[in-house]
């Protein structure tokens, strides 16, 4: 921009030139000119300074003293520069301002923060350019301050939304990730109350195979699947595979209670269907108290018998009864699969004096006995309202035979697996069998 | 599987009987609303409850609690139960546990509603 007054105006150092306030001439559009331009540099809307070469403040405009909360008599000659700047800002000035300044003969839109005479500060924006005589040397700098306390405001304000939005996103992250983490607990929580319904292992029983197995359909929710295989005695073993109706934890509630109660009524009751009564009486009276829960069960005992050289059974003589449960399916030694049906027992709890129905069968070498919940017959086939069907279950079972236990169960575990997502419910396995004479061939 | 799965209950008043209709799919999660829904029949002693299972797209073992609990509901007020159009499925699922004698299935709802009737859709019974 043009200087104020004819040839170096800059250098006018003491003397203050006027304050331009004297009445412009109405007159002449020139007049009216002449002072506006030095009221312009006086009382722009931006600071304005001229320094000498090494840094002696020469002259200031009003706006930037204003500013300041200086005299001109405080600056003019006795300041430099950088003395109107924050320790930081001198600091910036000396390293790179005044070098880059020398260098290029100017910078421009270089923030820094002004001290005020009262202890405060205020960030600008400041420009500089480097006068140079004809012969191009440096004569003096010319420098213009934007007071950038607005704009320092508004990025500040920029920055503090950015800071929040990033607050955000990572508070969200976090609560993603605790949640995340806390159904992994929940899922490994509720693995383990499952696998507290369950025995941990089976026993190992005299010339009997025994396998289990338990396909959860849902990592989110208890199932009130529930099998055991536990000694009776002299030789005897009692066992049981049932389904509570419903599920999640009230239901694993219900699945512990019937389970002692089972073990204990096996173990004293003669007759399975002596032992599903007591189990009846148990969940009928608790049903009472409201939230009544049902379940389908077979229970049943195995006693040794045609007792071989060794002294192990060379058969068991399978006795149980079933309330409401789907049929046990037997698969023979010589390749035959039948269901072994029950048909009439009630679902265990909802009668005060329910009908159960018992049924007996031996076991011989080379024959297995399959028992499992509805999760397996009901499975979804397809994407319509298809089961799998115990008709499905028989040719396979067909198709098997003769199977071990380990056999038939690792064959259904398969076929469970293939059904995922159709296996709506859980589905808990069940085999027991006599493994075939040591002569016969290897199954 | 979703946590939110579609039940809808209707309920129709005809003489001598109260028909609740339920459509779509009733399980684990679904069975509250379909309590909730018993909870507010008010059922007169000796008329029929009849539960319209035509629209039942899905139904396990939590629902089956639930039907015992209708027709628990209706024995306690002097009511019998009733299930016509029971899909297939859940029709053999109740055979299998035994609730036909229970949950008495009639062919429709003239079967259902005529008194003292032996029901004939009954299987296992």
């Amino acid at each position: 921009m043009s200087s104020p007054g004819a040839g170096d105006g800059d250098t006018g150092r003491g003397g203050a030139p006027g304050a331009g306030s004297a009445a412009p001439g109405p007159e002449t559009f020139t007049a009216l000119l002449e002072d506006s331009t030095e009221d312009l540099y006086e009382h722009a809307p931006c600071g304005y300074l001229s320094t000498l070469l090494d840094g002696e403040i020469a002259r200031i405009n009003s706006t930037l003293l204003g500013w300041l909360g200086l005299t001109r008599e405080e600056v003019v000659g006795r300041m430099r520069f950088s003395d109107l700047l924050t320790v930081g800002g001198r600091l910036y000035h000396e390293t790179h301002f005044a070098p880059l300044l020398r260098m290029q003969g100017e910078v421009s839109g270089i923030a820094l923060e002004l001290r005020r005479a009262d202890g405060g500060r205020l960030p600008v924006l400041v420009t500089s350019t480097v006068k140079t005589g004809t012969d191009g040397q440096h004569l003096l700098i010319r420098t213009t301050v934007f007071d950038a306390s607005e704009r320092r405001a508004y990025e500040n304000e920029l920055l503090r939304a950015r800071r929040e939005a990033e607050e955000a996103a990572e508070t969200a992250e976090r609560a993603r990730e605790t949640a995340e983490r806390e159904r992994r607990r929940l899922r490994e929580v509720l693995a383990t109350l499952q696998r507290s319904l369950l025995p941990p292992s089976l026993p190992r029983v005299p010339n009997l195979q025994a396998a289990a197995h338990y396909h959860t359909a849902s990592p989110d929710h208890l199932g009130g699947d529930f099998y055991d295989l536990f000694p009776l005695g002299e030789g005897r073993w009692g066992f049981f595979l049932g389904d509570v109706c419903g599920k999640g934890p009230e239901a694993a509630a219900v699945t512990s209670l019937i389970r002692y109660t089972l073990r204990t009524a096996v173990l004293h009751e003669p007759d399975p269907v002596g032992a599903l009564h007591v189990l009846n009486d148990v969940l009928y009276e608790r049903g009472a108290d409201g939230d009544p829960r049902y379940c389908t069960v077979i229970a049943g005992s195995l006693t040794p018998s045609a007792v071989r050289g060794d002294g192990s059974p060379g058969a068991y003589a399978v006795r149980f009864a079933s309330g409401g449960h789907p049929p046990a399916l037997l698969l023979r030694s010589e390749g035959r699969a039948e269901y072994l049906p029950t048909p009439g027992g009630v679902l265990v709890g909802v009668l005060p004096r329910p009908r159960f129905v018992g049924t007996g069968v031996t076991l011989r070498a080379g024959d297995t006995l399959l028992l499992y919940t509805d999760g397996l017959t009901e499975a979804r086939v397809g994407a319509g309202a298809a089961r799998y069907g115990e008709r499905a279950l028989r040719v396979l079972a067909e198709n098997l035979a003769p199977a071990g236990a380990d056999r038939l169960v690792e064959a259904v575990t398969t076929l469970l697996e293939r059904f995922d997502p159709g296996a709506d419910d859980d589905t808990a396995l069940l085999a027991l069998g006599v493994p075939p004479h040591t002569t016969g061939k290897p199954i | 599987m979703t946590d939110m799965t579609d039940l809808t209950t209707g309920v129709r008043r005809i003489r001598n009987g109260t028909i609740l209709t339920v459509r779509g799919e009733l399980d684990f999660h679904s069975a509250e609303r379909f309590h909730r829904a018993l909870r507010e029949q008010a059922l007169a002693p000796g008329e029929v409850f009849v539960l319209d299972l035509g629209g039942l797209e899905f139904c396990d073992s939590s629902g089956i609690t639930g039907f015992i609990t209708a027709r628990n509901r209706a024995v306690e007020a002097g009511a019998r139960i009733a299930l016509v159009n029971v899909p297939a499925h859940t029709a053999r699922v109740l055979d299998i546990m035994g609730l036909g004698p229970i949950l008495p299935i009639h062919p429709g709802l003239d079967s259902a509603l005529r008194d003292g009737t032996r029901p004939t859709g009954t299987a296992g019974a």
